[in-house]
């Protein structure tokens, strides 16, 4: 098995069992504090929830550090348990988020509508647009199933390669495989009328 | 065309150089799978530039705070564990054993079975028992007790009195009127009909009351009068 590339730096926390953020776990919460709240970002869909499951994951970070044994890749380790906080704190926070984001959706439709009516096929955006955009697509994510949205996010946001996706979710690769088979479904459903609305006339 | 539309639409995801050359030939020239697979592309395209989210500033204030906490409760956890493990007295044994006596299980009394046998065999009979059984006795008033114990007995005595003299009057009046009407009867055979004229007298005692009407009330009474007559009403 290739060295992990985060070994000497888990070691290192797990020699020195600090009692808060400094020394080594400090290395480690720098080093991976972005990826965690980009994924739990992208699985809450908002801002306010992805603090709190970056918080939490954090917290059993720190807790299970020391039991640790390099059976999976670390940083496999680190996106399963934010993607499972986010998942956790998506079903407690329940349909709250689903309302705002959609009501969101109507304004950027409305908005965006009128600067792309005669935009070609593919032409660049203008980053307003873009901006937006984004806002869809994340919506979009938003409206899939808990786990679809993992694995999307896992591969797409992530770049994570099938492989790299079971170790995260710890799932066969051909779950992998029918999973994002299912995923690529649900978001052609919810980004066809999207990509119409910006890319057509 | 050289091939069918494929079922499979998730092979639109993959990347232009995975696709495998007859896909690619097909997408050259079908029209709506290359409309697909545009689609998809582009979506692909616009997950993976939504833009990369920075972690706020608050995150390490919360991160902290979520860390202080989890040692605060782990040193809590093994201040409580390190606590030494304290013997249990022997009394205690005796207590608990008292206390269990309570608690044993209580055999079913031996009238549940005879009640039991008796319900089975009339269980409407059975019912009625068990809900009279259940009615609430009710109290008397204590007014009740007031208007009982004032007149007491000497009312009684008058009432007897009253009632065997009421007796006497209805039964004197009586039997003059079937003496009158008799004599009535055989003089009316030879003479012409008179006006039939009642006399009421109201007599005190039995004493006052003709032999005939005094033999009547006796028979009547049981004796009754001769005693009662005696005294005066
Ligand atoms: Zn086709």
């Amino acid at each position: 098995m290739k060295t992990d590339p985060d070994r000497l730096l888990v070691e290192a926390c797990q020699s020195s069992r600090t009692s808060g953020l400094e020394g080594a776990f400090r290395d480690l919460y720098d080093a991976y504090k972005d990826r965690v709240y980009n994924v739990c970002y992208r699985i809450t869909g908002n801002a306010s929830d992805a603090l709190d499951a970056s918080q939490e994951t954090f917290g059993i970070l720190f807790r299970k550090i020391y039991d640790f044994r390099f059976e999976s890749k670390f940083s496999s380790w680190v996106y399963r348990i934010a993607v499972n906080a986010s998942i956790d704190l998506k079903r407690r926070s329940g349909a709250r988020h689903t309302i705002s984001l959609e009501a969101t959706d109507e304004h950027t439709h409305e908005s965006v509508q009128a600067n792309l009516r005669d935009e070609r096929v593919e032409a660049p955006l203008a980053a307003a647009s873009r901006h937006e955009l984004a806002g869809e697509v994340q919506t979009a994510i938003g409206r899939l199933s808990p786990k679809m949205r993992a694995i999307t996010v896992l591969r797409y946001v992530e770049n994570q390669s099938y492989e790299e996706i079971a170790e995260t979710l710890q799932i066969s690769i051909g779950t992998v495989k029918s999973r994002l088979s299912r995923a690529h479904d649900a978001l052609d459903r919810e980004l066809t009328p999207v990509l119409d609305q910006y890319y057509l006339r | 065309m050289n091939s069918p539309c494929p079922s499979d639409h998730d092979r639109f995801w993959q990347s232009a150089a995975e696709l495998d050359p007859l896909l690619q030939a097909h997408l050259a020239e079908c029209v709506t799978c290359h409309a697909r697979q545009q689609r998809a592309q582009l979506a692909v395209r616009l997950l993976r530039a939504l833009p990369a989210q920075r972690a706020p500033l608050a995150l390490d204030g919360a991160v902290v705070a979520a860390l202080h906490a989890g040692t605060r409760q782990e040193r809590a956890i093994q201040q409580v564990s390190a606590l030494t493990r304290q013997e249990v007295p022997a009394e205690l044994n005796s207590r608990v054993e008292d206390a269990l006596v309570w608690t044993a299980e209580q055999p079913a009394p031996a009238e549940l079975e005879v009640r039991l046998r008796a319900e089975l065999a009339a269980p409407s009979e059975a019912m009625s028992r068990r809900f009279l059984g259940r009615l609430d006795r009710l109290r008397a008033p204590q007014d009740l007790d007031q208007r009982l114990t004032v007149p007491a007995r000497s009312s009684s005595r008058r009432r007897a009195f009253a009632f065997v003299g009421a007796l006497l009057l209805v039964m004197g009046l009586g039997s003059l009127a079937l003496q009158r009407w008799g004599a009535e009867l055989s003089s009316s055979q030879q003479q012409p009909r008179v006006a039939v004229q009642w006399n009421i007298e109201v007599i005190e005692s039995a004493e006052g009351l003709d032999p005939v009407s005094r033999a009547l009330i006796g028979g009547l009474s049981g004796g009754a009068s001769e005693v009662l007559g005696k005294e005066k009403l």
